[in-house]
């Protein structure tokens, strides 16, 4: 069940939310809980029983490692062998979900291969689980005594499709008593509409531009071609994401849960560093946490380009989260290799260049990465390299991509736009301005941005009823 | 030397800036440079120059000069 399914929109969370409104105090851990995994069971019924083992079994980790503290290295080896646990069973699943359909083919239960899928959320519940064990052991928050709650943590279903990974220390009071507020509820539900606006009307309006042409077998592309493509999956990408977030965070806000923000305004980073502290931030946050200054202390006598190594592994194994293929270990070690860069005489002097410059130079790393991450194997991803920098004259311009519907141009051309902040420079900018030359304004400035939203839900419903199912990218993952 | 003396002389080394004080009261954000990352730079300077080792929780637990110039007196102390 996706969020912007027809079930979920005019079935599933309309009756949620009413009953979640209804009952009072900690009735409304129940009925979350209730809601989430009735969620799960309909998304992915086989694995919601290994999913639940995962929640009994780090529900005592969590508590057993409470009463572990202080006791040296008999507590730091329970969270050693508690946190490889957590990294095998996601591993075990990843490299399932890649090969359990050929094996179990040779197997000879070919029938049986639909069991080869990956239980949703895993990857982002086994981080959120990593982070909580990880706190109780480091004295950053007591463990969880109510089973319910914890529960509610790992299973909540406003982000159990693709995060934002959110630490349990945050959200801890809200576990045990969710109090919503009206304004909250409000707000949540307009950041959903806009959310489910971003994934509706831009992100899988852009798609019918990326997926023919990663489609092809062989992609014989002319430059043109090429470029439109990678750059049109740029912004499909960023909204597909992004408005997955703005639905996550929104609903999580009707609900009184604030869950961590991912995204502000990635495109307009100035560096590849500026770039990470602006794209995908609740795993950035994780990695810095939980692995990146673990290595910087553990490895912090050695002299030899410390951090750049350290920045190395942390982004290849931000690839290889993604999934176990080539193709995004070499894009997390673009990246990791180019920020290591960073670290260096380049990064001071790219400081100091001409802004224009320091954003082309960004981009342009972001996107031959997106190359990586787009292609279905690593040959297909050099081949679309070569296409991209290698004209062919032979053929016109544009000649190897479908044509464009009205709607998809449409689409790319708001997509670049809401790439910048508008929203923060038309509310502040104009509202001063509008109070200032007539006060009464303000209220039919309000009433507006209502209607306006309203509008954008009614014309997104009407794309979602009329237009085929395309899942969120990272769900996958 | 005290060691509020001695750990100033390996802050401004580290930070690369002679003018800084430091204070008991004086916080990482008072000091230009002294973010997450160089934060593990001046551990390893305080460990090599006045011979003591951290744990992880150690390093990353102090709140201001004050707690970890303390911290360090404990050390050289045992």
């Amino acid at each position: 069940m996706s969020f912007s399914s027809p079930l979920f929109l005019f079935l599933f969370l309309p009756i949620t939310l009413a009953l979640y409104f209804v009952v009072r105090g900690r009735a409304k851990v129940f009925v979350a809980l209730a809601a989430s995994m009735l969620f799960y069971l309909w998304s992915n019924p086989v694995y919601f029983i290994p999913i639940a083992g995962l929640i009994v079994l780090n529900y005592f980790l969590g508590k057993r490692l409470e009463t572990q503290r202080g006791k040296g290295n008999r507590a730091r080896n329970l969270l050693i062998v508690s946190v490889l646990v957590n990294i095998a069973l996601l591993i075990f699943f990843k490299l399932f979900a890649s090969l359990g359909a050929d094996l179990l083919t040779q197997l000879g239960k070919p029938d049986d291969t639909w069991l080869a899928a990956f239980p949703l959320g895993l990857s982002y519940i086994t981080f959120q689980v990593i982070s909580y064990l990880t706190d109780v052991h480091s004295e950053k928050c007591p463990s969880e005594k109510n089973f319910f709650s914890f529960a509610l943590y790992i299973l909540i279903f406003p982000r159990i499709i693709a995060g934002p990974i959110t630490a349990y220390r945050d959200i801890r009071d809200q576990l045990a008593h969710p109090r919503p507020t009206v304004t909250d509820a409000a707000a949540g539900i307009r950041r959903f509409i806009l959310g489910l606006a971003k994934k509706i009307l831009i992100a899988d309006q852009i798609a019918r531009i990326v997926d023919p042409v990663f489609r092809m077998t062989v992609p014989n592309l002319d430059p043109a071609s090429a470029w439109l493509a990678i750059l049109a999956f740029s912004l499909q990408l960023f909204f597909d994401f992004s408005g997955y977030t703005d639905m996550a965070i929104g609903l999580g806000q009707a609900m009184g849960f604030k869950f961590a923000e991912n995204f502000n305004f990635p495109y307009l980073a100035k560096s590849l560093s500026d770039f990470w502290r602006r794209w995908h931030m609740s795993l950035v946050s994780w990695f810095r946490e939980y692995v990146f200054f673990r290595l910087e202390f553990t490895r912090r006598k050695s002299r030899f380009l410390r951090q750049q190594t350290n920045i190395l592994i942390v982004f290849i194994l931000t690839g290889l989260w993604h999934g176990f293929s080539f193709t995004f270990l070499i894009w997390g070690a673009l990246h990791g290799l180019v920020l290591g860069l960073e670290m260096t005489k380049f990064g001071k002097w790219m400081k100091k260049t001409w802004p224009p410059l320091q954003h082309f130079y960004t981009l342009f790393i972001v996107v031959i990465g997106w190359v990586f991450f787009r292609s279905p194997n690593v040959t297909y991803a050099f081949t679309y390299l070569k296409a991209m920098f290698v004209p062919s004259f032979s053929k016109p311009l544009l000649a190897d991509i479908s044509p464009i519907a009205t709607p998809s141009w449409m689409a790319l051309a708001i997509g670049v736009v809401l790439c910048f902040p508008l929203n923060s420079l038309i509310s502040g900018k104009l509202v001063v301005r509008l109070q200032t030359m007539r006060p009464g304004s303000i209220t039919g400035f309000t009433v507006a941005k209502e209607a306006l939203c309203i509008l954008i839900f009614i014309v997104s419903i009407f794309f979602v009823v009329s237009s085929t199912y395309q899942a969120f990218i990272y769900m996958q993952f | 030397m005290t060691t509020m003396e001695k750990l100033t002389g390996i802050v401004r080394r580290v930070f690369d800036d002679e003018t800084i004080v430091l204070t008991p009261l004086t916080t990482a954000n008072d000091v230009t440079g002294w973010d997450s990352l160089s934060h593990i730079n001046l551990i390893v300077a305080i460990e090599t120059e006045l011979k003591i080792e951290f744990t992880q929780k150690e390093a990353l637990g102090f709140r201001n000069v004050g707690e970890l110039a303390d911290f360090i007196d404990k050390k050289l102390r045992t």
